[in-house]
């Protein structure tokens, strides 16, 4: 019996694991999202969130900080990136690393999944020499391949989220994904995700076999806030009064850590537990918020009630916080409201060139494949107009884009080689989305371009009319009768985009 | 004692078991990603519109790996009730406890002196030697008339030469370095030994440097500059590229497309 409750009692979480499941609940408190597969755009996605969550994951109600990191990097042949930097630094000085310990969703799933029973590599020389390959991944594939495709090439290319980033994978392109609703998606998938997959799986079974693997030897944040580690507000200090050197600390430590509240520790407050001086204490600034069994030197009377009151309260305003953007972020938020679709003036019955059919076919408007495209206008940058029904007779293809986008800038030159192709015969334009305030017309005189470009307008008339998403690239062919033919979220290229014109020109 | 021995065994031979189905279970989906996308292309090659993945072919693949999953967490569930658990085997790295001693010493004798002299040398004599192998390897990479053919035949002779070049250097590369360390860390063991039997210092040991006037100095400016940052970001358009790209799914971050 007393061994039952002792079992149970090791099992209980301990605080910290609470913390970081209230993290990763708050982060991705946009629950519809999930039921939906749809990503949130409400304004709360202005803020970073401090720990590895992606801003891609149907939950999420922040940013990224490494995505948005390098979406400034790549920005920064024409804006800087003083927001980030700015987001970084104050959530490196207040938290550090402890960021990693207690509010990193990345960091809770590593946990978890090493929590499997089996034998362990524990930290060595070997895994010492590896704990520095974060550094290598940041400058490389954070700053080195993001600032070089920015500034040389013009176009937004995240390193680490293409070629690394599990969270993507795993909470963007697999939360997604599993959604029937975005059963469409499946067919952008490549050999990016095929790779990204198998990285993915990879460090899922490092995380088993090494704690936290990914934390210790990939993660790009967690080398930017270790720069912190020394300075930072709240983490584990120690009482160097009663610190005797004994390196028990260091030795039971899971993480690479030399010194206690050096770069590489998460300040979990595991050593605490280890240490007989009672020396460590979790601290913000002055203030003891964990302190050892027993008290902190120098603790008034009643100093241990007093924490647990204020702990108590915390939690409280804590839990009211999460239930608040619970219900904000599912129920009130103004971007839950979807705009009206544009209403459609009625339309005569539409009948295919069928001369020996006596019945006629009524062809449904929309924007499915089979559905006849509702007309819309835009005017274009050069200031002529693109309409569906003026379009009639010729071959439409539509691209919705981005300068933003990676994938959208790449297969640009594709769509432009089609134009010059089949000039006289083909009636194209490239939808830039309209939410950003950056003006696409400079980027589009200096790419020489010929084919038509338009920015959408403030209500999405394009984006509405074609069924256009929060997801990017995506192509639109209608043939001669005005017929959509072809309509997906994906990067296209030449073989796909010839033969898709000649099906258009056919009919 | 028996008793406990067991369970012990119960234990590694439960976790030795865990672990071959982790690994079985990621190699069996890792596969099975790689075939979707090889026998995609393939489709894909004879009809530019043929999809590599679909929802079906995805559905498929997870099925293929399920048996080895459930099978995965019922032993994870017998090892929990079993009460088989991690141990966190401590960190008994030569060097760290070679400073951690040392620390302790009041003067340092002369045998440790000549022993850290050693362990440098062995240190700079293990890298240099590592490097001097890696020299030939850097000449041929660089010279191009060894990757001059290009024909599908010639490219594979053209790979052959260059393992058959490349491993022995690197071996040679290695070993050096290899050899290096572990002469460097016998040299530590012994100078952990000498500063054992050393005089102790009173206060001898490291203590941790404790946060004075500079740390708080350093606060206060970088908590001023990050706020000053976003005020400026906010001001000139970074913190809306942040929103634009938040709200949009970023297809390459996710690994879609």
């Amino acid at each position: 019996m007393d061994n039952n409750k002792e079992t149970l009692k090791t099992m209980r979480p301990s605080k910290r694991r609470l913390i970081q499941v209230y993290a990763a609940l708050l982060y991705n408190a946009h629950i519809k999202g999930f039921i939906n597969g749809e990503i949130f755009t409400g304004n709360s996605k202005y803020a970073c969130v401090p720990g590895f969550n992606c801003y891609s994951c149907p939950g999420a109600v922040g940013s990224c900080p490494l995505g948005a990191l390098q979406n400034a990097l790549a920005y920064s042949g024409k804006t800087a990136g003083f927001y980030v930097f700015g987001i970084l630094l104050l959530y490196g000085i207040i938290f550090g690393r402890t960021i990693c310990g207690f509010l990193c969703p990345l960091g809770l799933i590593q946990e978890l999944l090493h929590k499997i029973p089996t034998p362990k590599i524990p930290k060595g020389r070997v895994t010492r020499a590896l704990s520095y390959l974060k550094y290598i991944i940041t400058a490389v594939f954070v700053f080195g391949i993001t600032l070089w495709y920015g500034i040389m090439h013009g176009t937004t290319i995240p390193g680490f989220c293409k070629y690394i980033c599990p969270a993507g994978t795993s909470e963007g392109a697999m939360m997604l994904l599993a959604n029937p609703n975005n059963a469409d998606d499946f067919g952008m998938l490549n050999i990016l995700f095929t790779r990204k997959f198998v990285i993915m799986l990879i460090i899922g079974v490092a995380c088993i076999f090494c704690f936290r693997a990914f934390c210790r030897f990939i993660c790009p944040l967690g080398a930017i806030y270790g720069l912190f580690n020394r300075f930072n507000i709240i983490g584990v200090k120690v009482d160097k009064n009663r610190c005797n050197g004994c390196g028990a600390c260091v030795r039971n430590c899971q993480m690479e850590v030399r010194r206690v509240g050096d770069h590489e520790c998460i300040n979990c407050g595991k050593c605490m537990e280890v240490c007989a001086q009672k020396a460590i204490s979790i601290k913000a600034g002055s203030i003891t918020l964990k302190a050892p069994e027993g008290g902190c030197a120098g603790d008034k009377p009643g100093a241990e009630k007093k924490r647990k009151i204020i702990a108590g309260t915390l939690w409280g305003i804590a839990l009211a916080g999460l239930a608040f953007a619970l219900v904000w972020f599912n129920f009130l938020d103004p971007s839950l409201k979807k705009p009206e679709p544009p209403v459609q003036p009625a339309q005569p019955a539409v009948t295919q060139e069928q001369p020996q059919a006596d019945e006629e076919v009524v062809i449904p408007v929309g924007f499915e494949e089979g559905n006849r495209l509702a007309d819309f206008e835009i005017e274009c940058l050069g200031g002529e107009k693109f309409s569906v029904s003026a379009a009639k007779g010729k071959p439409v293809v539509i691209n919705l884009w981005a300068t933003y986008c990676g994938p959208c800038v790449q297969e640009l030159p594709l769509f432009n080689e089609l134009y010059e192709a089949h000039r006289d015969d083909i009636a194209m334009v490239a939808v830039h989305n309209c939410i950003l305030d950056d003006d696409p017309a400079e980027w589009v005189a200096n790419s020489g371009f010929t084919m038509p470009f338009a920015v959408d307008t403030e209500d999405k008339t394009v984006w509405n009319a074609v069924g256009g998403t929060s997801s990017m690239p995506q192509t639109i062919v209608l043939d001669r009768n005005g017929i959509v033919i072809y309509n997906k979220r994906k990067s296209v290229d030449k073989a796909l985009l010839e033969s898709l014109y000649a099906e258009a020109a056919e009919k | 004692m028996e008793k406990t021995k067991a369970k012990t065994d119960r234990g590694t031979v439960i976790k030795i078991i865990q672990s071959v189905l982790c690994i079985t279970y990621a190699a069996v989906m890792a596969v099975q990603a790689i075939n979707i996308y090889t026998s995609g292309t393939a489709a894909r090659a004879a009809d530019p519109r043929a999809v590599i993945y679909s929802q079906e072919i995805a559905a498929d693949a997870i099925l293929k790996g399920l048996p080895v999953l459930v099978l995965a967490v019922t032993v994870t569930v017998v090892a929990a009730c079993l009460g088989v658990k991690n141990r966190n085997k401590p960190y008994t790295d030569a060097e760290y406890t070679r400073d951690l001693m040392v620390a302790r010493v009041k003067e340092p004798s002369a045998e440790m002196k000549a022993e850290r002299s050693k362990q440098k040398k062995l240190l700079v004599g293990g890298w240099t030697g590592f490097a001097l192998a890696m020299v030939p390897i850097v000449l041929y990479m660089t010279n191009s008339n060894n990757f001059a053919q290009s024909d599908p035949k010639g490219l594979e002779a053209v790979l052959a030469a260059m393992v058959l070049f490349v491993v022995p250097w690197a071996a040679v590369g290695i070993g050096i370095l290899s050899i290096a360390f572990i002469l460097r860390d016998k040299s530590i063991r012994k100078e952990t030994e000498y500063a054992r039997n050393c005089e102790k210092g009173e206060n001898g040991h490291e203590a941790p440097k404790s946060h004075g006037k500079a740390v708080i100095a350093v606060r206060c400016v970088v908590l001023v500059l990050a706020v000053t940052f976003i005020i400026l970001g906010i001001n000139n358009g970074s913190a809306k590229a942040v929103l634009s790209k938040a709200i949009t799914i970023c297809t390459e971050c996710v690994g879609l497309g």
